[in-house]
């Protein structure tokens, strides 16, 4: 029988709620080739790329903005953290574009090694993945002023 | 505006009435706003025109837009199942979905799911979890199966609407082997919406071939399925219709798509676009309802101004209209006159506006030749001007100017005239009234209120007047002037024995003989009763003229005047006082003249006399002696003296008559024509001839004691006394008294004091007669004797008056009627004494003539008692009484 003092539980508690916190804050960062030469991206840029705005690089590459799958985490973190945007709005703002001809929505990468895969053949790839899932194929792009 | 009811152009006066600016204000500003609300209701009417002209345009474009969108996702959708379909028939093909998103040759996953199905339906692949696993028994799977025409069948699936496009997929053997699945969620056919331009309730829909919704939207709304029924499907026009699906009223369009299965519906709410032109409408709206309240508010101030200036108008005409009905029933003659201002509000003119009927009757003009015309032509210049500064004072002041005048001017006819000046409103009007029966009126009252009526002449209204006016005339001019006082002596006398009648008429004579004397700047005035005034004014300073006048009023006065059947004679005494020098104020001239008039009746009567400042002291002297009358008796300052009566032939001493006097202590002898008439007036005449009679007969009956020859004693007897009733009684008393026999008392009656009364007089006589006493009538032939009553007389001698015997021996008037009054006697059987015997040829005469008697100076002056006994007893003893007495100096007036 294992007994259980004060400090254990509060050790206990504190590990399920970092679990808990790091799970939820589980840090989606923007990604892009090395060979992209994109080190950072300002938040308007990166709105416009992903929102079809713009269609180049800050380099002058062609953008290609690349999404993770459709109900992934990730997905949905990316948008709420850099853009602000729920993935109904999303949704609703892609529809009108595609309906209307007038644009189309970021590839959609099936998980982070499509990704890996998409950004290594295409250097204007911007993408988003967990943390944690960053390699040195790819290069973090810091998003700041 | 017209007073009559029709003007000359036969229009009736309503209409003209309608003209009026009250009126037509407020029909200008109906029309106006009418105009207004007309012009705003096309103004919306175009609008709403533009407004569907432009929403049919909109639709166009919307809908054609609408469908070229739908055909491109729909050629897309078909190009990827038709991809699809290739990968998975294709036998070299190894097919994978994935590989075919990877290579982008799906459309976006986001949007769209693809998926396959074997040959039973179930799904083997899938781009997205869908949720469903089979399609088997659907409708569209069916169709799949049942027949390859190679058609895009259109359907929807699962309860979120997902519209389904699939085709067949064949495999090697051409037979179904499965269908090939794009799954798309319904919002995305509408997602091209937008609000901006469809609003809230416009709609885009997609219907399939059934006419269910596959999508359908309205504003943030996204619904599928119920159907759309009821909608006609033309092609590509534009209608207005209610739909049926949500029941709004919507411009819409449907177009049916050529190469798909689908029909497009486009729409716009007519609500909705008739929202957005409600706020145009609110505006014109607002703009026309401002625009009428701003005409309403203009037209009702006009109209109330109009009106107000029409009331005024109307209360103007009325008030004239009530003034001219009152000023042409009246007697007033009415002239409006205008005024003309120049431009610094200066008058420069009146004009003559109008006039009424009386006024063209006073000025014998005509209304329309006047009208309009200045006063300056009107009147005189003198008189414009005099009129204009009236009418000006009138103007400023707005006080009423009001005035009498006497006309002379020749065209108006009145002689008297009342004007008033009244401010109206810019002018003035004029009211003329004649007045002259009331001037006449008032003239004449006055004229009754300052002259006497019987005769017509000024009273003693005037008198201090008259007087005063002449005074001032005569300072001024240095001349004289003379008051007169006029009374007529014994007008008593003629009024009570002729009447008043008589009396009135003789006054009246008197009046006018009067004026006949005097000129026209000399005034007679009747004080009352039988007194009068004369004013002579402007007289030089001399005397001589006015004694003429005098002279002449005198004369005028005492001519015998017929009255009827009646000759009267009767004299005035008058007294003259003069300016300056009896007096310089009119009370004190009056005085003075009475002063005068009064000596002139003591002296006699039938005279005029000049005031003396010693008359002022007889007057008091007067009064005194009036005082002293009424002690003289008690204090026993009569006695009597006694005028013998002889027989003119021997000489003898037959009679006596009883003669008063009175001593008084400080004036000293005062004869009775002094007293007398004092007495009458007082009264102690009774008292006075009482003691006479009284001593008379006692002294009478001494000396017949005293062994003297028996004598008469003759006693006058007075007015007063013979009208007093107990003049018997006192007769009487004085015999009894005295022991008289009655024979020896002879009571001498004046001739005008029995013609008063006759029958009074004659009844008294008898009475006397009866007493035994003798009677005579004293100063016959002054009097006015009826000589058939003289018959009837119990008289025993008529006493000659001495007014003939004085001038006998000159006048052969007075010899004739001395002789006459001789044989009347004798005729009568009368004895005759003549008084006032004076000479020898006097007593010759009458003695010639038949007279028995005389009395007088001659024989003896009247003497005392003591005296008269020692000529009694002188005679008796014979010597010659004539001589006696004739040289003897007694102081005694008779």
């Amino acid at each position: 029988m294992i007994s259980l003092n004060k400090q254990m539980v509060r050790v206990l508690v504190g590990m399920a709620v970092f679990n808990v916190a790091t799970a939820t804050r589980a840090d989606v960062v923007v990604v892009a080739s090395a060979a992209s030469g994109i080190v950072s991206l300002t938040p308007v840029q990166l709105y416009d790329i992903f929102f079809g705005k713009s269609l180049y690089l800050p380099n002058g590459a062609l953008a290609m903005p690349v999404d993770q799958p459709e109900d992934s985490s990730e997905r949905r973190m990316f948008y709420e953290t850099y853009t602000g945007k729920s993935p109904a709005q999303v949704k609703a703002y892609w529809s009108k574009l595609i309906f209307t001809g007038k644009g189309h929505p970021p590839r959609e990468a099936k998980g982070p090694n499509a990704l890996y895969r998409i950004v290594s053949r295409n250097p204007g790839a911007i993408g988003y993945m967990d943390r944690s899932e960053v390699d040195n194929r790819v290069r973090i792009v810091k998003i700041m002023e | 505006m017209p007073d009559t009811p029709l003007k000359s152009t036969g229009i009736p006066v309503f209409v003209w009435k309608l003209l009026e600016a009250h009126y037509l204000f407020p029909a200008f500003a109906l029309v106006l706003s009418c105009f207004v609300w007309l012009a705003t209701q096309n103004d919306l009417e175009i609008e709403r025109k533009a407004m569907e002209r432009s929403t049919v345009d909109s639709i166009q474009e919307l809908a054609e837009t609408y469908e070229a969108q739908i055909i491109r996702n729909l050629d897309i959708i078909d190009q990827s199942l038709k991809t699809i379909k290739f990968a998975y028939e294709h036998p070299s093909i190894a097919p994978s979905l994935r590989d075919l998103e990877e290579k982008e040759l799906l459309p976006p996953s986001m949007i769209f799911t693809a998926a396959v199905t074997d040959r039973h339906g179930k799904i083997v692949s899938s781009t997205r979890d869908t949720g469903q696993k089979t399609v088997a028994g659907t409708e569209a799977f069916s169709s799949l199966r049942s027949g390859d025409a190679g058609q895009l069948v259109v359907g929807h699936a699962g309860k979120e609407g997902l519209i389904q496009f699939s085709r067949r997929i064949n495999g090697p053997d051409g037979r179904f082997a499965g269908a090939v699945m794009l799954l798309v969620e319904p919002g995305y056919f509408t997602s091209g919406y937008e609000r901006s331009r469809l609003g809230e309730r416009g709609v885009f829909a997609l219907v399939d071939s059934q006419g269910g919704f596959l999508a359908r939207r309205s504003g943030e709304e996204v619904t599928h399925g119920g159907t759309a029924s009821g909608i006609n499907f033309g092609h590509g026009e534009t209608r207005l219709a209610v739909n049926p699906w949500d029941g709004e009223e919507r411009f819409f369009q449907t177009r049916r798509l050529q190469r798909f299965p689908l029909t497009v519906v486009v729409g716009l709410s007519h609500a909705e676009k008739k929202e957005a032109l409600k706020h145009t409408k609110h505006l014109y709206l607002w703009g026309a309802a401002t625009i009428t309240l701003l005409l309403a508010l203009a037209a009702s101030g006009m109209t109330w101004l109009s009106w107000r200036m029409a009331a005024a108008r109307r209360r103007h005409r009325k008030e004239q209209a009530t003034y001219f009905a009152a000023a042409k029933a009246s007697l007033v003659g009415v002239f409006v006159l205008r005024r003309i201002a120049d431009l610094q509000d200066a008058t420069v003119d009146f004009v003559l506006d109008n006039i009424n009927e009386r006024a063209e009757e006073m000025i014998r003009g005509n209304k329309d030749a006047l009208i309009g015309l200045s006063i300056r032509r009107l009147l005189p210049r003198r008189l414009a001007e005099a009129a204009m500064k009236e009418f000006e004072t009138t103007v400023e002041t707005g006080e009423s100017i009001e005035a009498e005048w006497r006309n002379r001017h020749t065209g108006i006819r009145p002689k008297w005239l009342y004007r008033q000046v009244v401010r109206i409103e810019d002018g003035v009007v004029v009211i003329i009234r004649d007045i002259s029966e009331r001037k006449e009126a008032e003239e004449r009252i006055s004229h009754m209120a300052h002259h006497d009526a019987l005769t017509g002449l000024p009273n003693r209204t005037l008198l201090d007047d008259r007087i005063q006016h002449a005074i001032a005339n005569a300072q001024r001019n240095h001349r004289t002037i003379a008051v007169l006082f006029v009374d007529l002596d014994d007008f008593k006398l003629v009024n009570d024995s002729l009447g008043h009648k008589v009396g009135d008429e003789l006054l009246k004579a008197v009046a006018s003989k009067m004026q006949q004397c005097l000129r026209q700047t000399d005034t007679v005035l009747r004080l009352g009763g039988d007194e009068f005034v004369i004013v002579m004014g402007d007289l030089p300073e001399d005397t001589p003229s006015l004694l003429d006048s005098l002279q002449r009023i005198r004369a005028a006065v005492i001519a015998p005047l017929v009255l009827g059947e009646q000759t009267i004679e009767i004299s005035a005494s008058i007294g003259v006082a003069l300016y300056p020098g009896d007096g310089a104020t009119p009370e004190a001239l009056l005085m003075n003249a009475d002063a005068a008039m009064y000596q002139a009746k003591a002296l006699g009567r039938n005279r005029y006399l000049f005031f003396t400042p010693e008359m002022n002291r007889n007057f008091q002297e007067r009064l005194a002696l009036q005082d002293g009358l009424r002690h003289a008796l008690e204090r026993d300052e009569f006695f009597l003296t006694y005028q013998p009566q002889v027989d003119l032939r021997s000489g003898q001493v037959i009679g006596v008559e009883a003669l008063i006097r009175w001593l008084h202590p400080e004036m000293g002898l005062i004869s009775p024509a002094d007293f007398i008439g004092l007495a009458e007036e007082s009264g102690i005449i009774g008292d006075i001839g009482e003691w006479v009679l009284k001593s008379a007969c006692s002294q009478c009956k001494a000396w017949q004691d005293a062994g003297l020859p028996p004598l008469v004693v003759g006693v006058n007897v007075s007015a007063r006394q013979f009208r007093d009733n107990s003049l018997i009684e006192l007769v009487r008393e004085a015999l009894a008294e005295s022991d008289l026999h009655p024979s020896y008392l002879e009571l001498e009656l004046t001739e005008s004091l029995i013609m008063q009364d006759i029958q009074q007089a004659v009844a008294l006589m008898r009475e006397l007669r009866n007493l035994g006493v003798r009677l005579s009538i004293d100063d016959f032939g002054s009097g006015y004797s009826s000589l058939s009553s003289l018959k009837s007389f119990p008289i025993a001698r008529l006493k000659i008056d001495r007014l003939f015997v004085t001038d006998l021996l000159d006048n052969d008037g007075d010899q004739a009627i001395a002789r006459m009054i001789v044989s009347l006697g004798k005729t009568l059987n009368l004895r005759v004494l003549a008084e006032g015997i004076v000479n020898e040829g006097q007593r010759q005469f009458l003695l010639e003539h038949g007279c028995d008697e005389g009395q007088g100076y001659l024989f003896s002056a009247p003497v005392s008692a003591t005296e008269l006994e020692h000529y009694l007893r002188r005679q008796a003893t014979g010597a010659q009484a004539l001589d006696l007495f004739a040289t003897r100096g007694t102081t005694c007036m008779k």
